[in-house]
């Protein structure tokens, strides 16, 4: 897990981490963090949600819809408030954006 | 929950460098299937197995997986459909199971000589993280490229050479579906087999542990890279139709609506289709009952046979048609992907009572019949959250509850067809109320856990298999009929025992029977004194003996001794209490059928010794309440059994749902009497 705190400007100068769970539909994503415990952790990487890795909101609420490595997932607003993000556009973490994926960017 | 499977993360050998096995080796091997769920695994080891396939648990364990012994050219192979996988590192039994089982840590389970790993073609890069972990393992590995002509329909291109050069093994463009490609996969599994090939690692893949950062981060990206050179075209041409019914079918309200309209299509199919063949079934057993009682000569062995052994075996096969138009709609909504989207809506609502929201299909198919629902539990990956809904499904009002239902309604309110409905309503709602409270009840203590928030994949909407849902319903079926079967024929000739034992002879008869079934005779009423005299028959039985002796226990409840047997006489199917009760008030076993008038006129008439009517208002609700809570069903409790792994489940499912309909039936009568 890589040394992101939000509070901590310095490492992150232009980015801040927020939850997942707050992000609006159609926000493309870069996962920074992720505080669930070890199973559902497990879970959440097994399905391509992990640290680096870019994510597209489908539909937001409880339970939300993302879209991540091509395909949808469904997820609790309970365990999406564990995922952090942040709107690092998609070249800077050095990986394409998906061709379908809305390029609105969330605030 | 994870197990040591990361000591083989790197790897770095390339080639194939243990001795291999003797190459003329064509004895029986091992063919394990790997793949994503919905990578369409169990379609192709149907389409490679057909009927030959057999339900099996692994060895000490409640995980279910099906295997097959088939033969490839001049090779005889045991394949095994492992459980779906996202990853090596497993969060549920099943996917703990199934990497035990890849990696040949699994007791009494042979490693298997060669890992078929079945990839989606249109979902590549999600499916290609597993096959990163499962190359890595070094076993002689193929990898068949399923749904390749749906790709091809969508205009996806997959260069299978560039992607063999990524994986490192052999791969196949097949379709599972259609049958397309299957002799070239053969062709690869038995080459692969017969000279013990194993993958070549990637340069990229090999250096993927070795990085830092995530290492599923690293994993994943290597996917991305082998997918976007492999792969030619929109990857999201497939998704564009799933997106737009997906707009609606998971919205918040309109997804509601859909699932119920779903739901009730389904419960409309099962219920409307099922009566033709429950009609003739129970006209065969009829038949049969008719054949052997006119052939054998008057008896024991007649009875035994036509009452014990037809009688029960029909009464459990009966509900056959149910059980199975169940599985086989059920089989078409999960194949199609509509069953994550149920769950996915009904997430949020379930929470409230601590279970997933793929616990509400099984609840709601309890209300056709139990069994299916605890099959079609296996869902859920939280054992916990399984077990909890296994333990209140049979609260839910199965079809075996709305005769007796129906008995006491029509007792109660015999001119008022709106109360009978509202009362018919309110025992649905009191299961619904009781299975909701319970579940809540066990999640907070006996199964007490977290709950687990919901992380599912979404799968394309597809067309279903026809043949796939039709093999998984002859598989659940013969299950069943096994399961159950067998214990249900024991329990019906002990059953059969207790109500024939020990004969009333003639001579033993009271004075006023006796002067009764002349009086009878008489009068020409042959059928007349024959009710009497099985009446007196069961009053006298080991079953009348212990009705009347446990009498005062149900007296509490309002129940007569008659009831106190037919309480008894139903333990293993509930449905019994109206052919028991039947015989009992003297009509005779066929009284039941002769059409409900004949029965409610002799228990409206039936009196205690005091005089007073033992059917009552409170007496009715009482037996309605009882007959909602109570277990009263022993196939369900086998099918528990086996699905829990152990006796301690049922029992404890027995237990709260007697103690749960005995304290209910108490506090209703009460409060009845003291009211009306």
């Amino acid at each position: 897990m890589p040394p992101t705190e939000p509070s901590e400007p310095r490492l992150l100068p232009l980015q801040v981490a927020m939850p997942l769970s707050r992000q609006p539909c159609g926000a493309s994503l870069r996962i920074v963090r992720l505080e669930a415990d070890g199973d559902d952790c497990a879970r959440l990487n097994a399905l391509g949600v992990c640290v680096g890795r870019r994510l597209c909101v489908l539909r937001s609420g409880d339970p939300m819809i993302i879209r991540v490595v091509g395909a949808r997932v469904g997820l609790s607003a309970r365990l999406a408030a564990a995922v952090w993000v942040d709107s690092t556009p998609a070249a800077a973490s050095h990986e394409a954006p998906h061709p379908a994926a809305p390029v609105r960017t969330a605030v | 929950m994870s197990v040591a499977l990361d000591h083989v993360e790197l790897p770095v050998v390339a080639a194939a460098t243990d001795a291999p096995r003797s190459t003329e080796r064509r004895g029986p091997v091992t063919i394990a299937l790997v793949g994503n769920p919905n990578a369409g695994k169990t379609s192709l080891f149907n389409r490679l197995t057909g009927l030959r396939a057999k339900t099996a648990n692994f060895p000490g364990t409640t995980v279910e997986h099906r295997r097959a012994a088939i033969a490839i050219d001049q090779l005889s192979v045991t394949l095994i459909d492992l459980p779906g996988l996202y990853s090596l590192e497993p969060s549920t039994p099943d996917e703990l199971v199934a990497c035990q089982a890849i990696s040949g840590q699994l007791a009494g389970e042979a490693p298997p000589d060669l890992v078929l790993l079945v990839l989606d073609s249109t979902n590549l890069e999600r499916n290609l993280f597993l096959a990163s972990q499962v190359v890595e393992l070094h076993r002689p590995t193929v990898a068949a490229l399923n749904f390749s002509d749906v790709a091809q329909r969508e205009g996806l291109a997959v260069d299978v050479d560039e992607l063999a050069r990524w994986l490192g093994c052999p791969v196949v463009a097949v379709s599972a579906r259609t049958g397309q490609g299957m002799d070239q996969l053969l062709a690869a599994v038995d080459a692969t087999v017969h000279e013990q090939i194993r993958p070549r690692l990637h340069p990229e893949l090999a250096a993927c542990g070795s990085c830092g950062g995530c290492r599923h981060s690293a994993r994943f990206a290597w996917a991305e890279r082998a997918r976007s050179a492999s792969v030619r075209g929109d990857v999201h041409a497939h998704g564009h139709l799933t997106e737009a019914l997906d707009r609606v079918l998971t919205h918040r309200w309109a997804g509601l609506g859909c699932f119920a309209l779903v739901m009730a299509a389904t419960f409309m199919v099962i219920f409307w289709a099922a009566t033709f063949p429950m009609d003739l079934i129970d006209r065969l057993f009829a038949t049969a009952g008719d054949l052997v009682s006119r052939w054998l000569p008057e008896g024991d062995l007649n009875s035994l046979l036509t009452h014990g052994v037809i009688g029960g075996v029909g009464g459990m096969l009966v509900f056959l048609p149910q059980i199975c138009l169940l599985f086989f709609v059920l089989a078409l909504l999960e194949d199609s992907g509509y069953m994550a989207r149920a769950a996915f809506v009904m997430d949020r609502l379930m929470h409230r009572v601590g279970l997933p929201g793929k616990a509400f299909v099984p609840l709601l198919s309890a209300h056709a019949c139990a069994i299916p629902a605890i099959m079609s539990t296996r869902v859920i990956e939280d054992r916990r959250d399984r077990l909890a809904t296994i333990m209140v499904i049979p609260l839910m009002t199965c079809s075996a509850r709305i005769p007796v239902y129906a008995m006491v309604t029509a007792l109660l309110l015999p001119d008022a067809p709106l109360k009978a409905a509202a009362l018919f309503s309110g025992a649905y709602a009191l299961g619904i109320a009781a299975a909701l409270a319970m579940a809540w009840l066990f999640k907070r203590t006996l199964l007490k856990g977290p709950i687990r928030p919901l992380v599912i994949e979404l799968p394309n909407y597809r067309l279903p298999s026809l043949r796939n849902a039709l093999l998984l319903t002859f598989d659940r079926a013969m299950a069943f009929v096994k399961t159950a079967g067998t214990t249900i024929l024991a329990i019906s000739l002990v059953l059969w025992l207790l109500a024939n034992y020990p004969k009333t002879s003639p001579d033993e008869l009271p004075p006023g029977v006796h002067a009764r079934l002349q009086q009878l005779s008489a009068a020409g009423d042959e059928a007349g004194a024959r009710h009497l005299l099985e009446q007196v028959s069961l009053e006298n039985s080991f079953a009348g003996q212990i009705g009347r002796a446990v009498q005062p226990l149900f007296a509490p409840l309002g129940f007569d001794w008659k009831m106190s047997v037919g309480v008894l006489t139903s333990f293993a199917a509930r449905e019994v209490i109206v052919s028991t009760t039947a015989i009992l008030y003297g009509l005779g076993a066929e009284g039941a059928d002769d059409g409900v008038d004949s029965l409610l006129d002799s228990l409206r008439g039936a009196a205690r010794a005091d005089g007073t009517p033992v059917f009552t208002t409170a007496t009715g609700l009482s037996l309605l309440v009882f007959y909602v809570l109570a277990m009263q069903c022993l196939p369900t409790q086998a099918v528990t059994r086996r699905e829990s792994g152990s006796w301690k489940w049922p029992l404890i499912q027995l237990g709260y749902m007697t103690l749960l309909a005995y304290a209910a039936a108490l506090v209703t009568y009460q409060a009845a009497r003291l009211l009306t």
